[in-house]
């Protein structure tokens, strides 16, 4: 048999232990369990990608702070209203994105719209006083972990000789790699 | 720009219902396709079902005037004059009238070649497996799934690998989404998904409600004093596009790439020319960049205005594909006559818009340095349609709908016009005695068009190998059609 990593086969000889200890005490016969393996000892699993409607739930929540909703849509002319009609942004953004066969663009053109709108707040550049900083939090907030010290220099140099770099940048640029694309 | 209130509520109520490639890229031009002049091929296959019958006997009037005239081109119906469309009076009432240009004052096919007795001899006569077979010269019986593979390469497979293409170098454009990006990329071994052609549905993936969505706004005022109304847009300057994808670049470089879903893929240069596209039509105020006006096809929608039609969308942004990256293989699928399960009329108005789109499209590729002279345009039916109406939605003129799928000889008995630098001025054909170990129908068939395509890209030999590789009979060139 394959070794088991050593983190799964612990975890798997835990369970096996106290399975068998419960199901001893309910008598005689004894069971023998084949053993299981439980997750990556290192956790270096190929990533696979997010699908679109993964993708579109995660953006809203990480970037809107809400998930999708569905609304009415108004279309008013001088105030008096033309049309309404139902919008569901989750069903109708994957609607969006399956029309390519690979909806990168049109992935990194939603967010471009999303980190636009007045839902997410994010500061203009001239008032980020501390770009390190606003780099970090958004490493943390969007890949969960912190920049290393080569990311973190690489982003803040980019910011330094760059004024197209800011905080919508930044963000659109962390969604679009491929660590956030993935789980 | 005046906004059209009326585009706008269409675009969005209808929705709620090479220039930057990677420098490493250098197409290779295959052995053999010095031959021909045509440096470019685009098969458009009018999906959904067309009949002979309809289309170039004309039995219903001249729907398709702009491709075959006004005279019917096939024997059994007539030699005079076929009239306008017969389109029901209640009907007529009921619908918006169609905009189209007047017609040419000689029907395309004069220019080229029409083999009016071409067969779909194979394969079940449905949307994927007809359409399947256009891009791959294959008969299949293929699920109409997104995760089915045709087993032989599509013709983008081909040409990316044999010429050391680009994904923008082909692109597989069509009305229907969905299942359809199946025909990216086969599974085939040799092949596969690192070769597909990239693929855009116009109706799902262009849409007003994007930006419209994105924007978090859920109430438009559309009559605003001073001024046109501020439409939401996708905003952006290609050097905050430059920027984003500099910093993507230093995550990725030190991130592994997602394992594969045996999907298509295209590379990080490729999405950034073709998000570079998409993007100059989202960022346009007007919303004239997701479908103007000035295409001229479509449904009157009042005061002067247009509405798209799904193909008319579909052959606006094949065009714009066209002018931008100029891509050497472009297949296109056509869906507006597919109505016709349901709505005979609505059929002969689709075939009205196919006939004009078609026409736009060769005006636009006549039209344009780089794609002029360089060429080669292939219009057939994916399959045609039964011989029998399904008695659905019958009109005053004892008309209903009509399926397809069983494969008789309205299903499969099609026909192909080809234009082009290559194409000889033959007009109608109908070849008999075409022989092949296999061939039972004695014509030329669907599979032929497909094998004629890449021979004039030089590919004809690696797509007769894939397939005899497959047990399949390969397509022959269809000589009487070349020059």
């Amino acid at each position: 048999m394959t070794p088991r990593p050593r983190s799964a086969s612990l975890l798997a000889l835990a369970l096996a232990a106290a399975l068998g200890s419960a199901l001893a005490a309910c008598g005689d016969t004894t069971y023998e369990f084949d053993q299981v393996s439980v997750g990556d000892e290192d956790g270096a699993r190929t990533p696979r990608e997010r699908s679109n409607s993964q993708f579109v739930r995660a953006v809203y929540g990480d970037l809107v702070g809400r998930a999708p909703e569905s609304y009415d849509f108004t279309i008013t002319a001088g105030g008096a209203e033309l049309v309404r009609f139902p919008v569901d942004e989750q069903s109708l953004l994957v609607g969006v994105l399956e029309g390519m066969g690979d909806s990168q663009p049109l992935r990194a053109l939603m967010v471009a719209g999303l980190v636009a709108s007045a839902e997410v707040a994010l500061p203009d550049r001239a008032d980020v006083d501390d770009p390190a900083g606003f780099i970090g939090d958004q490493f943390r907030r969007l890949l969960g972990r912190e920049p290393s010290a080569y990311e973190l220099r690489a982003f803040v140099d980019e910011w330094r000789a760059d004024e197209a770099v800011g905080p919508r940048t930044v963000v659109r640029a962390l969604v679009g790699s491929r660590e956030y694309q993935s789980f | 720009m005046r906004i059209s209130r009326r585009r706008f509520l269409g675009a969005a109520t209808a929705a709620a219902t090479g220039a930057v490639l990677a420098p490493r890229f250098k197409v290779r031009w295959a052995r053999g396709a010095s031959d021909f002049r045509a440096r470019r091929v685009v098969i458009v296959g009018v999906g959904g079902g067309l009949r002979r019958s309809e289309a170039l006997g004309m039995a219903q009037g001249a729907t398709m005037p702009n491709l075959f005239g006004r005279v019917p081109v096939i024997a059994g119906y007539g030699d005079a004059d076929a009239g306008d469309p017969v389109i029901a009076p209640e009907y007529a009432a009921g619908v918006p009238a169609l905009v189209l240009p007047a017609p040419r004052s000689t029907p395309l096919f004069t220019e080229g070649a029409l083999v009016a007795n071409l067969r779909y001899d194979g394969g079940a006569p449905g949307h994927l497996q007809g359409q399947g077979c256009l891009v791959s010269g294959f008969y299949n019986n293929i699920e109409n799934r997104a995760d089915a593979r045709l087993p032989v390469p599509t013709v983008f497979e081909i040409h990316r690998r044999e010429a050391n293409a680009p994904a923008t170098d082909a692109w597989y454009v069509s009305t229907p989404g969905g299942f359809f990006s199946a025909l990216q990329a086969s599974d085939n071994r040799e092949f596969g998904p690192r070769f597909g052609g990239s693929f855009l549905s116009p109706p799902g993936s262009v849409s007003a409600l994007l930006p419209i969505v994105t924007s978090g706004v859920r109430e438009i005022d559309v009559d605003v004093s001073g001024g046109p109304p501020e439409l939401p847009i996708i905003a952006g300057t290609p050097a905050e596009a430059a920027a984003v994808r500099r910093l993507t670049g230093i995550l990725d470089g030190n991130s592994p790439a997602p394992a594969s879903d045996g999907a298509f893929r295209a590379t990080a240069a490729e999405n950034a020319a073709i998000e570079d596209h998409l993007a100059e039509i989202y960022g346009d105020s007007t919303y004239g960049a997701i479908f103007p006006d000035s295409f001229g096809i479509g449904v009157d929608a009042g005061g002067g205005e247009l509405d798209a039609t799904g193909d008319a969308l579909t052959v606006y942004h094949a065009e714009r594909l066209l002018a931008k990256f100029k891509p050497t293989v472009m297949g296109m699928t056509l869906l507006d006559v597919d109505l016709c399960h349901g709505d005979f009329n609505a059929y002969l108005r689709g075939q009205q818009i196919a006939d004009a789109c078609v026409r736009h499209l060769w005006d636009f590729i006549q039209a344009t340095d780089g794609l002029r002279d360089q060429t080669t345009l292939l219009v057939l039916p994916e399959h045609g349609r039964h011989l029998y109406s399904n008695g659905q939605n019958p009109d005053s003129l004892g008309r209903s709908g009509i399926d397809h799928g069983e494969g008789d000889d309205g299903d499969r008995d099609v026909f192909l016009l080809a234009l082009g630098p290559d194409i000889a001025p033959v007009g109608v054909i109908e070849p008999t005695g075409v022989k092949q170990t296999g061939r039972t129908s004695d014509r030329y068939e669907t599979i032929d068009a497909v094998m004629t395509a890449m021979g004039m890209l030089g590919h004809d030999g690696v797509m007769k190998g894939a397939l005899e590789d497959e047990g399949a009979r390969p397509g022959m060139l269809i000589q009487e059609i070349l020059r």
